[in-house]
């Protein structure tokens, strides 16, 4: 009986039933457009200074400083005077998120903590990216 | 099926293909561009000066902590060991209890001291003020 049957269907047009891949497929791309972040990542990943009290935080923001002490936003190096227009642009892009400065390990703390001051001056909650 | 065909809209049969084709395109597109921050931070902001700043300088004791611009730190002038800073900092707080912590890190130093020095400041319960001593 199985056996006649099936020979039957495969004598049909063969016609996949598609509902079962097109649920999991609908979730996944649920899933990949909740969880997507659109920020303008540095371009480069810096060696941060370990931490214990650190929290964690999705930042909107994301400046980095490489060991030479350039400050890298949107995969371009930028001088401690030119970011604050850089810094504003992405405030307005995206307001009320909150800043990271990601600087190396090895950077100075004079450049971070100029950062750090400018991005509080225009309102971005912003904190220092440790490992 | 064969049947159904014939008949001709006995059952709606939606050709589901151009909507698939688009699905999986959203799909890759949004898995190419996704990316997981899973970023861990530090607060550093420093609190706005009080407006009495003078008194309070003079009243309270201060214990101050400096890393220099190579890197090597002391804490009230004397040379101590930038792992031991906060040992050192505890024992002095011990004989002055309620001092406030000066951070002071000169420009040129590491990040890592500044970061690393807070933080410990902030585990053990301490406040500390940064100070960015310039030069």
């Amino acid at each position: 009986m199985a056996r006649r049957s099936r020979v039957s269907v495969e004598a049909e047009d063969t016609e996949l039933n598609m509902t079962p891949m097109l649920d999991v497929v609908f979730i996944l791309l649920i899933f990949f457009i909740v969880t997507s972040v659109f920020i303008k990542t540095p371009g480069i990943e810096p060696a941060k200074p370990e931490a214990v009290t650190d929290i964690k935080l999705e930042p909107g923001i994301m400046v980095a400083i490489s060991r030479d002490n350039e400050i890298w936003i949107d995969k371009m190096p930028y001088d401690i005077n030119e970011i604050r227009p850089v810094i504003l642009a992405l405030r307005d892009e995206n307001p009320k998120a909150p800043g990271i400065i990601q600087g190396d390990a090895e950077s100075q703390a004079g450049i971070v903590m100029q950062v750090q001051e400018l991005m509080t001056d225009l309102g971005i909650d912003t904190r220092v990216a440790t490992e | 099926m064969r049947r159904r065909v014939r008949h001709g809209g006995d059952e709606a049969d939606v050709d589901m293909t151009p909507m698939l084709d688009i699905v999986f395109i959203m799909l890759i597109f949004f898995i190419v561009t996704a990316t997981f921050l899973d970023e861990k931070g530090i607060d550093i902001t420093q609190p706005p000066p009080p407006p009495n700043q003078d008194n309070n300088d003079n009243s309270t004791p201060a214990i101050s902590v400096y890393v220099d611009g190579k890197n090597r730190c002391s804490v009230d002038s004397r040379g101590a060991d930038c792992d031991r800073v906060v040992l050192t900092v505890e024992s002095l707080l011990a004989d002055k209890p309620g001092a406030s912590i000066i951070l002071k890190v000169h420009e040129l130093a590491d990040t890592q001291y500044l970061i690393g020095l807070k933080d410990k400041f902030d585990d053990k319960g301490l406040n500390s003020k940064i100070e960015i001593i310039k030069g």
